[in-house]
């Protein structure tokens, strides 16, 4: 297998300029979140470590082992995932960049596995297997084997993701998948709730009965994480032969996989283009006849009682909340919090603990409702992403623009408010609560609409686009993080400053015990904020004419 | 509404037919332009991309707005459709002021631009539809237009598919519907025959005919010269950002070549621009 050092250097530059570019684009922002986000993982991953050390070194065997197994087993299984969920995409795995110079197999091979080295992601992985040669290596030679052992583990690691991708890259060019796993990928971003499961797992007796039994290494063992584990486990006890067949194994594997890899991806780029461009149709001429294209029902028909313009974009605006998986899956995340802090604690406490006496608990789910459309709303212009310059083309009056999305969120808004505050009612018996739950509700929606439409048109943030394949784009980057997260909350807290009247006006006659004034305070919530909402909306529609340049320069920059 | 102010003394070139020559009356009658810009200058940080533009485009014409890579098409473009701002200057479109009166002005233009941002989400049809409403269309002529539209354009079959599963091709098409569904007056077009197959290529290029018998302005950017050649009856020649001719194939091919009636296109743009052959030799090619 030809290598020539020179290439691999170049290709290695590459990889480096890449990686460097990607974290800095010259922004401030995006340099503090690459900080930011090499810490995050750094104190994550390394923390992991750490606590893995711990328990190879601590746990009495054979448990540290079945650990050792459990662990390798779990990375293998996530780095086979990532990409297909679209983390982890690496510019330097583009191999149809690559393919146009004459490399050979073994440069591009060993170029796409050292351009991994260079991930964030990788920095976590390092200090993961890093553990494992420190927690096995009690002696030199044990410690020379488990770094042999976790080099191979590791080739063969990027080896068999970027095969697994390859070859479901067909099933996952199909539209509906590739949507499916955005929307999943976006999901399981805002699922670290589901660890206090896996954590509960782990702390039960039945999983710790099994670590001293060995029962999990008897089946991983025949897995290649497994085989990587078992050469330490032998070579730990001293049979060196044993060790080194094991790992002769993974070696082995290690090299099919990697030339199976670079077969496929070589065989997918050749006829990747034939399919991407223009799929095959079967032509059916026939004519659409007049009288059927009037029977058709027009798609934009909308609701009469609304600007033509108006209707257009609330309908556009929810067929993209369904169809769009960029937009669906940010709905999604946004009824989690709903999920998780209302109908959760309600079922774990169905005699009431939550929902019994302060008066907080008791309106607070209405309130959290709007915030979690807030994602939606604090950058709606800029979540039309690149289709703004269209938009924007239109002779659309801005205050029509902004009633048709804002429209489109009170219609979601208004149906979980109403949701949430029956259940919460029904669960509790606290019917005589629906109106005043219902009036904070759509309060804080129309005070978040207000909110939104200002950070929208005065503080548009690009919105990070989800991209997965074989042509990857860029590496995964922390841009606009710390600038979109410290905008964010500070419109958070405005919004709150400005609804706390409308929050009083509902909670003090409760606290109070004065019922009665609700008749008052109730129209006068909602009058309030619906003041607050068309006030900041008539205020704020006509900058966006005079920014639209700059609101689209946010948007389409690269 | 303003009206057009005088012409300055920025402009460089000494194109056959310029707009400093029309007359002060003949500016200030603003039906018969259907684009003008005055002294039009867009800078990116150091770089001047566009300089004291002045460029008349008279109505019911098919311009052609021809310049190498990187002399400033499309930052122009995007500043006469008000999609970026000048630092200097002016545009009319129909006599509005494209950045005093946006709303007034985009309702006579109609846009393809060069990178296409449709909503991919939304089919063919529903799209063309959404923007025959935001063009404030009658509700009853949509839906005709559209379905109109979308047989002209070889759609049909594929109408009520999501445009994301549409080819490259099928994207330009339901661009140019989009963007010809409100009878606009004046229809810039960016670069439309980049990246399409000559079957759609014969489609568009029928349908800007068609438009500009019946009176659409239509101004056209393309690398494409036999295209701008067969098509376009006055060319306009940008480099560097500088306006460096303008005129009808005859007046610039008198101009460029002089006696040689048989200079193309391309050997005029080339001859403007300045590009000698001897230049790029690579003699180590031998």
């Amino acid at each position: 297998m030809l290598i020539h050092g020179n290439k691999l250097r170049s290709l290695l530059w590459l990889r480096y300029k890449l990686f460097t570019r990607s974290l800095a684009r010259g922004r401030a922002g995006s340099i503090a979140g690459g900080i930011f986000l090499a810490l995050f993982i750094l104190i994550f991953g390394g923390g992991f470590a750490l606590f893995t050390f711990s328990m190879y070194r601590s746990t009495p065997a054979p448990a540290n082992a079945e650990i050792l197994f459990l662990v390798l087993t779990g990375i293998y299984l996530l780095w086979i995932m990532l990409p297909l969920l679209q983390i982890n995409t690496n510019e330097g795995l583009d191999l149809s960049k690559l393919t146009l110079f004459p490399l050979t197999h073994g440069e591009i091979m060993l170029s796409l596995i050292f351009s991994t080295l260079l991930d964030t992601m990788t920095l976590a992985l390092v200090l993961l297997l890093g553990a494992v040669v420190f927690g096995w290596g009690t002696s030199i030679p044990l410690a020379l084997l488990a770094l042999l052992a976790m080099i191979v583990f590791y080739i063969q690691l990027v080896g068999m993701s970027q095969l697994v991708l390859v070859l479901l890259q067909s099933v996952l060019q199909r539209r509906r998948l590739r949507d499916f796993s955005v929307i999943l990928t976006v999901l399981l971003a805002s699922m670290g709730y589901l660890c206090q499961f896996a954590i509960r797992g782990f702390g039960s007796t039945g999983f710790s009965d099994s670590l001293r039994h060995g029962t999990f290494s008897h089946y991983l063992q025949w897995l290649p994480p497994g085989m990587a584990a078992q050469s330490i486990q032998q070579a730990t006890r001293g049979n060196w032969g044993a060790s080194f067949v094991w790992l002769g194994v993974l070696t082995v594997i290690s090299i099919v996989i990697l030339y199976l890899w670079q077969v496929f991806v070589q065989r997918r780029l050749a006829t990747a283009d034939e399919g991407g461009s223009m799929a095959k149709r079967v032509r059916h001429h026939h004519t659409v006849s007049a009288v059927a294209a009037q029977e058709r029902q027009a798609p934009f028909a909308g609701i009469s009682i609304l600007p033509q313009q108006v209707s257009a974009v609330m309908v556009k605006d929810l067929k993209y909340l369904w169809r769009d998986p960029q937009t669906k899956g940010l709905l999604l995340r946004s009824l989690l919090p709903i999920v998780f802090l209302t109908v959760y604690p309600m079922l774990q406490n169905s005699k009431g603990s939550l929902f019994h006496n302060p008066a907080f608990d008791k309106f607070y789910a209405s309130t959290i409702i709007s915030l979690s459309l807030f994602s939606l709303a604090y950058n709606a212009l800029a979540n039309e992403q690149q289709s703004l310059a269209t938009l924007f083309l239109f002779p659309l009056e801005p205050k029509h623009l902004l009633w048709g999305k804002n429209l489109t969120l009170f219609l979601l808004g208004m149906i979980e408010v109403l949701v949430v505050s029956t259940v919460i009612a029904a669960f509790t018996q606290t019917w005589n609560l629906l109106v005043p739950m219902l009036t904070l509700g759509l309060s804080a929606i129309a005070i978040m609409l207000a909110i939104g439409n200002i950070t929208s048109i005065f503080f548009p943030q690009r919105p990070r686009m989800a991209a997965r394949g074989l042509r990857t784009t860029a590496n995964t980057s922390p841009e606009q993080g710390c600038l979109l997260a410290v905008t964010s909350l500070v419109a958070l807290v405005v919004m709150l400053i400005v609804l706390l009247p409308a929050i009083l006006g509902v909670i003090l006659p409760f606290i109070y015990g004065m019922e009665a004034i609700w008749a008052i305070t109730i129209p006068a919530s909602l009058l309030y904020s619906a003041t607050i909402y068309v006030v900041v909306t008539m205020l704020v529609a006509p900058r966006m004419l005079d920014r639209a340049p700059e609101i689209l320069a946010v948007v389409s920059r690269e | 509404m303003s009206t057009f102010p005088e012409h300055d003394s920025h402009v460089s070139a000494s194109p056959v037919i310029r707009p400093q020559d029309l007359t002060v009356s003949q500016t200030h009658d603003q039906e018969q332009y259907a684009v003008v810009t005055r002294g039009l200058v867009r800078n990116f940080g150091h770089k001047i991309a566009v300089d004291h533009l002045n460029l008349t485009v008279r109505a019911g014409e098919f311009f052609g707005f021809l310049g190498p890579n990187g002399a400033g098409k499309s930052t122009t473009i995007k500043m006469m459709v008000g999609q970026l701002r000048p630092n200097e200057g002016n545009v009319w479109v129909s006599g509005v002021d494209v950045w005093r009166d946006p709303l007034r002005a985009r309702a006579l233009m109609g846009v393809l631009p060069e990178y296409l941002n449709l909503y991919e989400r939304l089919s063919g049809r529903e799209y063309i539809t959404f923007a025959g409403h935001m063009y404030g269309v009658p509700k009853a002529d949509i839906q005709q237009r559209t379905e109109n539209l979308l047989q002209v354009l070889d759609l049909a079959d594929d109408a009520d598919k999501l445009i994301v599963d549409y080819s490259v091709g099928m994207h330009k098409k339901v661009a140019l519907a989009v963007a010809i569904i409100h009878r606009p007056q004046v229809l810039f077009l960016d670069e439309p025959f980049e990246g399409i197959d000559p079957v759609s290529s014969r489609v568009i290029r029928t349908i800007l005919h068609d438009l500009t018998q019946r009176g659409t302005t239509i101004f056209f950017s393309s690398h494409i010269m036999e295209v701008v050649e067969r098509l376009c009856t006055r060319v306009g020649i940008i480099n560097q950002g500088v306006l460096v001719a303008e005129g009808t194939l005859q007046e610039l091919r008198e101009r460029a070549s002089g006696a040689n009636k048989d200079a193309t296109l391309e050997d005029i743009f080339l001859n403007i621009i300045g590009i000698r052959e001897e230049n790029h030799n690579l003699s180590w090619l031998e």
